[in-house]
C-alpha cells in the first residue's frame, strides 16, 4: 500500500487508467474518447445549438431546475427548456468557471454563495460571454423547486426581478419520512397549475398524450441508468462514479426524448462488451470507495486519474444512484404506464438526495455500501451545496457506528476550483486508502 | 423546562413548559394557547459561550443562527420541553435530525414538531389546502403532547396578548424613529425579552415604552440632526457595531431585520380560528427574504421607510452564509443606488457576535462620511 501511495505521489503510475469515457493508458497522452463518450458530446452539442436556434425562431424557453418534471413541456409542440444547473457544471468542467463567478462577484454576489449560481448570474448578466454554449437563450417563463434547494428559487427570482420573467415555483415538501399520499396529492396539483400557466403564457394546448410518451421516455431512461451504475457492482467494478458524471447529463438535459433512451441503450452495449473483452477502469482495484456530495466538475480526470494510480476506484455516489429511485431506496422505481403519467412524476420528485433527511439518506447510502460492495466513503464536504452537506457529519458517524465502514471527509465545491486544495484532498484520501 | 439550573439561568421562564421554536416565523400563538411558552432560537448571544457542540455535526460553513442554535439546543439540558422547526430556509430544515442526533448522543432525547410552510402564495388553492392540513395536523401532535384541547376562546385570548406585544413592539419602533430612544435600547430591549414568556416581554416593553414617556428626542440635543439610516437584514448588527455606527455620527431611524421590525410589523386581527388566523399571518406577513411570496414587496416597503424617516442611506447587516438575503442585496442596492440612496453591505459572522473585533469600523466612518456631505 505504501509502495502504492509513493509510486502515485512521484506520479509513475502504471495502472491502466480508462473510464467509459476514455480510451487512453497513460494520463500524460491526451484521453481517446470512446463511441459512448463521442456519441455523448454529439447529443449535448446538438441541444444547445438546436436550443438557441428554435429560441431564434421564436420557440417558448424556459428555464429550469434540474428535478422539474420537464417531460410535461413535451406535451407542447414549440416549447424548449435549459437547465442552468447542468450549463454551470460543464462551464466548469471546461475551466471557465472562476471567470464567470468572478463577474458575478464582481457584481456584488457574495463568493459564499452557491458556484452554480454565480456561474450562471455571471454567464446571463455578460449575455452569455465565455460560456462554452454561448450561454442560455433568455427565457419566457422560470420554473424553479426547492427540493433540491431552495436556493434555486432565489436565484431565479434574481431574473424575474431584473428581467421582468414571470417565475412558477414548484413547492415540494421535503421528506423526514417517506413521501406522503397527501404530499404527492399537492405536488401533482402543482404540476396541474404550471400546465395552465404554460398553456396561458405560451398561447398553445397541452398534448398529455405527448407528455406521457415523455414519462414512459424517461422511465425507460431510468431502467437504463440503473443497469448501467450497475457495472459497478463487479469486482473490479466496470465503470467509475466519475463515468456516472460524465454520462448522467442527458438525463437532466433531455430526459423524455427518444435520442437518451437510444443513447443508454448504446452506452449499455459498448460498456458490456468492453467488460467483455476484459477492460477495466482500475484493473488492480484493490479499494472501492463511495463519493457523497454533487460530482467536483473541475477535478474530473485529474481525481479518477490519481486515485486509479492509487489502485483506488469510486465506484459509486450518492449523486448519481439516487437516479430513478424512491428516498431512502437505491433501485429503480419501475413505471408500467398504469399510474398516472403526473402521479409518477410528483412521486419521483424527491429522488435526489437533497430533499432527504438524515435517516432517508443514511438508509440509501446502507444499501449502496452492501451492493457496491464498498470499503470505504468518501464525504466530500461542499461550501457551495450546503443542503447535501449539512447532514454529512452526522451520516458519517452512523456509517462508522452502525455499518463499521471507514470513511473520510473532504472540502471541495462543486464548480468553484478557488475553493479547493487538490494536495489537501489527496492527503486526506490517501490517509483513508492507508487505513483501509 | 425541568432542573435547578435552567431555572437559574432563565428565572423568567421558572416553571414553564418551553417550546423551543426554530427561527423565523414560528406560530407562537399556537404553542402559548395550548399552555406552552415558545422561545424562538435566535438572539442567542451571549448564551452559547463556545460552539463545540454544535461544530460537531454542522460544518462552519453556515450561518451564526444555525450554529449558536445547534449549540444551545444541545448544551442546555432540561431547558426544553420540546423542539418546533418549519423549513424556513435549506439550513434550517436539514437540521431538526442533526440536533436529534447529537441528543442522542448525549442520551437525551426530545419531542420535535414539524411543519411545512409553503415557498410558494397561500393563494394557490393547493398549497392554501395543503398548509391548512398542516396546521391542523401541528394542532393534532401538540394536543396529544400537552393533553390539552386547543380551545377557539384561549386561541383568540393568545392571539390577542400577541397582537398588544407587536403593536408595543411596533410604538417603540417609532419613537426610535422620532430620536426619543436610541436603537441601541431598543435593539437590547429585545434581545433580553427573547427569553421571557410574552406576557413578561409586554410588560418590559410598556416599562420602557412608560420610561420614555415625553422625553425630548434625543437628536434635539444635537446641532443639526445626524443623518438617518435604516438597517436591514435578518439580525441586527452586533451591540459594538450598532455604537459604532452611533459614534460614527449616523441615527438608525428605522429597520427592516427579521429579528425585530419583520417580527412585530405584521399580525391578522385576533380570532378563533387558529386556521384562517395562521394562513392570514403568513400571507400578509411582513416582508421577508425567507417568506418567498413576500418578497417582491420588500423593495417598495424600503422605499416607504426611507421616504417616512427622511433616512439618507442603508446599511444592510449580512448574516453571513444566509444565501437567502445575499442573493437579494445586488439589486435592492443597485436600484435604491439609482433613486439617490447610499447603500452600505457589512457582513457579520458568529465571531463579530462574541468578540468585539472593530473590523467594520473604518467602512462604516467612510459611508458616514459620504452621509454628512450628502
Amino acid at each position: 500500500m505504501t509502495e502504492n501511495l509513493e509510486r502515485a505521489r512521484k506520479n509513475e503510475g502504471t495502472s491502466q487508467v480508462r473510464s467509459a469515457e476514455t480510451t487512453s493508458t497513460n494520463k500524460k497522452e491526451k484521453p481517446e474518447k470512446t463511441e459512448s463518450g463521442k456519441r455523448l458530446t454529439s447529443m449535448l452539442t446538438n441541444q444547445y445549438t438546436m436550443l438557441h436556434q428554435k429560441a431564434a425562431q421564436g420557440a417558448f424557453v424556459i428555464w429550469v431546475s434540474i428535478v422539474v418534471p420537464v417531460e410535461i413541456f413535451y406535451g407542447f409542440e414549440n416549447v424548449v427548456f435549459a437547465v442552468p444547473e447542468s450549463h454551470a457544471a460543464m462551464t466548469a468542467g471546461k475551466g471557465v468557471a472562476p471567470l464567470q463567478c468572478e463577474k458575478a462577484e464582481n457584481m456584488g454576489y457574495s463568493p459564499d454563495i452557491c458556484s452554480y449560481a454565480r456561474i450562471d448570474l455571471g454567464t446571463a448578466f455578460d449575455g452569455g460571454k465565455d460560456s462554452p454554449t454561448m450561454g442560455l437563450p433568455q427565457p419566457n417563463l422560470l420554473i424553479s423547486n426547492n427540493n433540491n434547494c431552495s436556493l434555486m428559487v432565489k436565484w431565479f427570482d434574481v431574473y424575474k426581478r431584473e428581467w421582468g420573467v414571470p417565475h412558477f415555483n414548484l413547492d415540494i415538501p421535503f421528506c423526514y419520512s417517506p413521501q406522503t399520499e397527501e404530499s404527492r396529492k399537492y405536488i401533482q396539483g402543482q404540476f396541474q397549475q404550471l400546465i395552465r400557466t404554460i398553456e396561458d403564457l405560451s398561447g398553445e394546448k397541452y398534448q398529455p398524450e405527448k407528455a406521457a410518451e415523455a414519462v414512459y421516455n424517461s422511465s425507460q431512461t431510468y431502467a437504463c441508468w440503473k443497469q448501467f451504475l450497475d457495472f459497478a457492482k463487479q469486482q473490479p467494478a466496470g465503470i467509475t462514479a466519475f463515468d456516472t458524471f460524465v454520462q448522467m447529463a442527458p438525463i437532466l438535459t433531455s430526459r423524455g426524448s427518444k435520442e437518451v433512451v437510444e443513447h443508454y441503450n448504446f452506452l449499455l452495449e459498448e460498456t458490456g462488451e468492453r467488460l467483455a473483452r476484459g477492460e477495466y477502469p482500475v484493473p488492480n482495484e484493490r479499494y472501492r470507495l463511495l463519493w457523497d456530495n454533487i460530482a467536483p466538475w473541475h477535478q474530473l480526470r485529474k481525481m479518477s486519474t490519481r486515485l486509479a494510480e492509487l489502485d483506488a476506484n469510486i465506484v459509486t455516489a450518492s449523486y448519481t444512484y439516487c437516479m430513478g429511485s424512491l428516498e431512502g431506496d437505491i433501485n429503480l422505481y419501475s413505471y408500467d404506464g398504469s399510474e398516472h403519467p403526473l402521479e409518477y412524476l410528483a412521486r419521483l420528485q424527491n429522488f435526489s438526495v437533497c430533499p432527504q433527511g438524515l435517516n432517508l439518506r443514511f438508509q440509501s447510502m446502507r444499501k449502496a455500501i452492501n451492493e457496491f460492495n464498498i470499503d470505504g466513503v468518501v464525504f466530500a464536504s461542499n461550501r457551495s451545496c450546503k443542503v447535501y452537506s449539512l447532514m454529512q457529519i452526522d451520516l458519517q458517524k452512523k456509517v462508522t457506528r452502525e455499518l463499521g465502514v471507514p470513511s473520510v471527509f473532504i472540502d471541495v465545491d462543486h464548480a468553484d476550483p478557488r475553493k479547493y486544495s487538490e494536495e489537501t484532498t489527496f492527503t486526506r484520501l490517501e490517509a483513508l486508502l492507508e487505513k483501509l | 423546562m425541568g432542573n435547578n439550573n435552567a431555572q437559574q439561568r432563565f428565572p423568567d421562564l421558572a416553571g414553564q413548559k418551553i417550546m423551543g421554536c426554530f427561527p423565523l416565523y414560528p406560530p407562537s400563538e399556537l404553542f402559548h394557547a395550548l399552555g406552552l411558552t415558545p422561545v424562538t432560537l435566535w438572539n442567542l448571544q451571549g448564551k452559547t459561550p463556545n460552539l463545540e457542540k454544535a461544530d460537531s455535526h454542522i460544518q462552519s460553513f453556515t450561518c451564526s443562527i444555525a450554529r449558536q442554535l445547534a449549540q444551545f439546543v444541545l448544551q442546555e439540558e432540561s431547558f426544553l420541553d420540546g423542539i418546533f422547526s418549519y423549513n424556513a430556509c435549506d439550513t434550517l430544515r436539514n437540521m431538526p435530525e442533526i440536533l436529534e442526533e447529537g441528543l442522542k448522543a448525549e442520551n437525551r432525547q426530545l419531542p420535535f414538531f414539524q411543519m411545512h410552510l409553503p415557498m410558494v402564495s397561500l393563494q394557490r388553492e393547493e398549497a392554501r389546502e395543503y398548509f391548512r392540513k398542516q396546521v391542523s395536523q401541528l394542532i393534532e401532535q401538540l394536543e396529544e403532547f400537552t393533553g390539552n384541547s386547543l380551545d377557539g376562546k384561549a386561541f383568540q385570548q393568545s392571539a390577542e396578548l400577541y397582537f398588544r406585544l407587536r403593536q408595543t413592539a411596533n410604538r417603540l419602533g417609532a419613537k426610535v424613529s422620532n430620536g426619543k430612544v436610541s436603537y441601541v435600547t431598543f435593539t437590547r430591549t429585545l434581545l433580553e425579552n427573547n427569553f421571557r414568556p410574552p406576557e413578561k416581554q409586554l410588560e418590559e416593553l410598556l416599562k420602557v415604552e412608560k420610561g420614555i414617556g415625553d422625553k425630548a428626542s434625543e437628536s434635539e440635543t444635537f446641532e443639526t440632526s445626524p443623518p438617518g439610516i435604516i438597517l436591514s437584514g435578518i439580525q441586527a448588527p452586533p451591540i459594538s457595531v450598532i455604537e459604532a455606527i452611533e459614534n460614527a455620527g449616523l441615527r438608525v431611524v428605522s429597520n427592516d431585520i427579521a429579528t425585530q421590525c419583520r417580527t412585530y410589523s405584521s399580525q391578522p386581527e385576533p380570532s378563533a380560528d387558529p386556521l384562517t388566523y395562521l394562513e392570514e399571518f403568513y400571507r400578509y406577513h411582513f416582508p421577508c427574504s425567507t417568506l418567498q411570496p413576500t418578497v417582491e414587496q420588500r423593495p417598495s416597503i424600503l422605499r416607504r421607510k426611507i421616504k417616512d424617516t427622511g433616512a439618507k442611506g442603508i446599511i444592510f447587516s449580512g448574516e453571513k452564509f444566509c444565501e437567502y438575503e445575499f442573493l437579494e442585496y445586488p439589486y435592492l442596492q443597485n436600484h435604491l443606488q439609482k433613486e439617490g440612496v447610499h447603500t452600505l453591505t457589512l457582513e457579520f459572522s458568529v465571531d463579530d457576535y462574541t468578540k468585539e473585533s472593530g473590523a467594520h469600523q473604518t467602512r462604516i466612518e467612510a459611508f458616514a462620511e459620504i452621509l454628512h456631505k450628502s
